[in-house]
């Protein structure tokens, strides 16, 4: 075996094992540090069932009309860190089947995180919305017009492909200096390397936008039937606003059991973490101290 | 001893007679029956090809006609090979039905059988056709009393009736065939009666248990009867039009007298298929007077009814509405134009689309688009027709009708696109949640991203890394490494430097000796080229000696010699070092 080719098996066989590691990561679960959960969550249901056969059991008892069940069945599914578009968009089915606006809007908005160009999602969510007591302001806010637009790829396709060109682009570099053929023009070689290391960049870009904005989103929905929002951190501050069930806000700051919120219309203030919930499922606005 | 030898003739005599049991034959005879026929019955003409050629005989062409006689049905072959005592018999049996035309006598043609030795043709067989027996109308009787067939066929007959036969012209009449029965009739087969001349053919609705019933004749026999199928037919032209007999087949028990004697069957029942024909009939068509025909006049006769309604009554301006129009009568309206509709100048009346047809009852859609916006009141629609009964004209027609136009909705079509005239918008009467998602083949967290793990930031820094590496390794392999590749940019480095210096020395001294000197050392150094340079650096190369040798021959010289060293190989690695001190010796001792 000649240095050559020794040489270019060493890159295959690096880049081979590099993705055989990332590959199981894709499949892995996290736990949820603040999920939004109806009471009953879990009842009845088998923990040890797999997540797919849970969810289809819940559309079964919600194809059945067992709206408290089917909203059992997916907040189980997402109690156990289940974070998908599918489960959030049923269980949003469910709660509003049963009254539960708030939270129903919640689970649509965590289900558009994740599924911005769902037509069922938007549908739903825009019957709940034309059902809250609070106007809301129709204007698109630049994280939500950035979250659509990272989403046109999907987020792990994304992130593939940004492996996939840069490690074509890396094998071109190499062929076009050691001209593993003579005849391969190595201008060409180059030219297409930088190319598709471009091209892995942009999807790379939109894979991390993406996954930046689900895990950090500013989005907040209030679950409080009523909360009065204050100028400060504290229930001495004088009230400047109500809200109701099913306001959508964003959240500013979260210390000491308060978060700071703003809407539009130049509406800010402070209210207790429990009414509030974060569109983005692993951000906690109360932590335990 | 003696010696039988074998002789020509006793050759072919056994020749001849290895070969006459295959030898070509065939043998054609022609059945009729009967020969003498009732106006109403099947005449049957059975042809019978015997022999080793009848399994590939046909019939040239289709059944002719025959004097008096006209065929139906088609022709049935059939053909059967039976091994008797160790030899073979083939049969082909062709079987042709015909229908007696007219009274008198009548012949059945000649046929023409094609074999694979060549055609015969049959002779024609008179027959006479008589009068029928009965009004009714039999078939089948054939009066061979030795004939199974034909016992079983005296028990099915088949009437053709008509409800009227002197009509006007769009008068629709009711043709029925009814057979009467007095064995068990399992099912029938009738010949197609899709196309009558002179007709527009209609199925007609009924049931036919409810047309069962029993009947006994003058002899006080009970017989069966039911309706086989009844057609609407319309007249389209006016005179006497024929409508032909028609053949069935009808498939009757058999009587087993004969091998049961004491009556009983046994749950088996032995079916033959019995040829019946329904006889004839015509219609005298009359013209509609002309005396007092409106305009508009549909061609329809008898007494109808008219509906009219209209999808919606408002609209906007260029969209449309659907007016829809039925008409139901006593008779069918197959022929018959579409109701008129009288609307305004300013509406726009599309041809009307025909949305259902049935015996009796048509409806068509009129697309009515009004132009303008406003209040618009016209007549409706009416349907003109003939009534037979009053002897006049008479016409169908519904109430006044009105629609609201609204102005036109803007400009919601573009000038290419011409709206549907038949298009309704649609309204959404309600909004709802919509159902949920059914569950993904594989269901993972969404929140867990590749991007966070150190595995695959590994992998996305890994080239980054190695790319560097792998540069560094080749410059470094390539300039100080004993390979091939590097030993050749070696020796070409300082093959290069040392004809440089050489083509110096001999345009400096250009004597005998630094020839000489510079002979060897090219020699020397053309000898080092292991590998075939680059045409471009062994172009500069020469290049340079050429412009640098102020001798032409020697310059000539020392090209040939690198061009010819091109192929040598070095011999070693180590002997590279010491190749280079000469070279620099020589080099020396030329300055």
């Amino acid at each position: 075996m000649t240095m050559r080719s020794l040489l270019v098996s060493i890159t295959f066989a690096v880049a081979s094992i590099a993705m055989t590691c990332v590959a199981p990561a894709f499949g892995e679960t996290s736990p949820m540090l603040d999920p939004v959960l109806p009471t009953d969550a879990g009842q009845g249901l088998r923990a040890d069932e797999d997540p797919t056969l849970r969810l289809s059991r819940g559309n079964d008892l919600y194809r059945n009309g067992d709206f408290a069940g089917a909203a059992a069945a997916y907040g189980s599914l997402v109690e156990e860190g289940v974070h998908h578009e599918t489960v959030y968009y049923n269980l949003g089915c469910a709660l509003a089947r049963q009254g539960r606006l708030g939270e129903a809007l919640l689970s649509f908005r965590r289900a558009e995180l994740f599924s911005p160009w769902d037509d069922d999602i938007a549908a739903n969510l825009a019957w709940v919305r034309a059902r809250l007591s609070d106007e809301r302001s129709a204007a698109i806010s630049p994280e939500a017009f950035f979250h659509k637009a990272a989403a046109l790829i999907p987020e792990r396709a994304a992130l593939i492909l940004l492996l996939v060109f840069e490690y074509a682009a890396a094998l071109l570099f190499i062929a076009a200096f050691v001209r593993m053929r003579k005849k391969l023009p190595a201008r060409a070689l180059t030219g297409t390397g930088i190319a598709l290391l471009l091209l892995g960049f942009l999807a790379g870009a939109s894979g991390l936008t993406a996954d930046r904005l689900k895990s950090r989103h500013s989005g907040g929905v209030v679950i409080a039937e009523r909360t009065d929002a204050r100028s400060g951190p504290a229930e001495s501050n004088p009230a400047l606003f109500t809200i109701h069930e099913g306001f959508e806000v964003e959240i500013r700051d979260a210390r000491d059991g308060w978060v700071r919120i703003s809407a539009p219309g130049g509406l800010a203030g402070w209210i207790p973490c429990e009414g509030i919930r974060p569109v983005s499922p692993n951000r906690d606005l109360c932590p335990r101290s | 001893m003696i010696r039988l030898a074998p002789r020509p003739a006793a050759w072919g005599l056994w020749l001849a007679l290895l070969f006459l049991p295959i030898a070509a034959f065939a043998e054609v005879r022609v059945e009729v029956s009967p020969k003498r026929a009732h106006l109403d019955q099947i005449v049957q003409v059975t042809i019978t090809v015997d022999g080793s050629e009848a399994k590939n005989a046909r019939l040239d062409g289709s059944a002719p006609r025959g004097k008096n006689l006209s065929p139906t049905g088609g022709t049935s072959s059939q053909f059967e090979m039976s091994f008797i005592n160790g030899r073979s018999s083939s049969t082909r049996t062709f079987i042709i039905n015909y229908l007696p035309t007219r009274v008198g006598p009548a012949e059945v043609p000649s046929f023409t059988l094609v074999l694979t030795s060549g055609t015969v043709t049959t002779k024609a067989v008179p027959i006479e056709i008589v009068e029928a027996e009965d009004e009714g109308g039999s078939g089948g009787r054939a009066r061979d009393p030795s004939s199974r067939r034909s016992e079983s066929s005296d028990n099915v007959r088949i009437s053709t009736r008509l409800d009227r036969n002197d009509v006007f012209v769009g008068e629709s009449i009711e043709l029925e065939y009814v057979l009467r029965t007095r064995v068990q009739v399992r099912g029938y087969d009738p010949t197609s009666l899709d196309l009558i001349p002179g007709f527009v053919i209609e199925d007609a609705t009924f049931n036919p248990s409810a047309t069962r019933r029993e009947v006994r004749d003058a002899d006080g026999v009970l017989w069966t009867e039911f309706t086989l199928f009844r057609r609407l037919l319309t007249p389209t032209r006016t005179g006497e039009i024929e409508i032909p007999p028609i053949g069935f087949r009808i498939s009757v028990e058999q009587r087993t007298r004969d091998r049961d004697p004491f009556g009983f069957s046994f749950g088996f029942r032995n079916y033959v298929d019995v040829p019946v024909v329904a006889r004839g009939v015509s219609v005298q068509v009359r013209p509609v007077p002309t005396a007092g025909r409106p305009d508009g006049f549909s061609g329809a006769v008898g007494n109808f009814e008219l509906d009219a309604s209209l999808d919606r009554t408002k609209t906007w301006a260029g969209e449309a509405v659907n007016l829809t129009v039925t008409v139901r009568g006593s008779r069918s309206i197959a022929t018959a134009a579409p109701p008129q509709i009288d609307v305004p100048a300013d509406v726009q009346l599309y041809d009307p689309v025909e949305q259902r047809s049935e015996p009796g009852s048509r409806t068509w859609l009129f697309p009515l688009v009004p132009r303008t916006a406003g209040r618009i009141d016209f007549g409706g629609a009416r349907f003109s027709y003939f009534d037979p009964a009053q002897k006049a004209f008479a016409e169908a027609v519904s109430g006044p009708m009105v629609i609201e136009v609204a102005p036109a909705r803007g400009e919601t079509f573009s000038a290419t696109t011409t709206p549907s005239p038949h298009a309704v918008p649609v309204e959404q009467r309600a909004s709802d949640l919509r159902f949920v998602h059914p569950a993904p083949k594989r269901l993972y967290d969404r929140m867990r991203s590749p991007a966070d793990s150190r595995l695959f930031r590994a992998a996305v820094v890994l080239p980054f890394v190695l790319f560097p590496l792998v540069f560094a390794a080749a410059v470094l392999h390539s300039r100080y490494s004993l390979s091939s590749r590097g030993r050749s940019a070696r020796i070409r480095r300082v093959v290069g430097e040392h004809l440089d210096s050489a083509a110096r020395s001999v345009k400096t001294r250009p004597d005998e000796a630094a020839r000489e000197t510079l002979e060897a050392l090219y020699t020397r150094a053309s000898a080092l080229i292991g590998e075939p340079a680059r045409p471009l650096e062994r172009a500069k190369l020469k290049q340079k000696l050429a412009a640098a040798c102020s001798d032409e021959a020697l310059a000539r010289k020392i090209v040939d010699w690198i061009d010819g060293a091109e192929a040598a190989r070095y011999g070693g690695a180590s002997d590279l070092v010491t190749v280079i001190e000469e070279m620099k010796q020589m080099e020396r001792s030329l300055t």
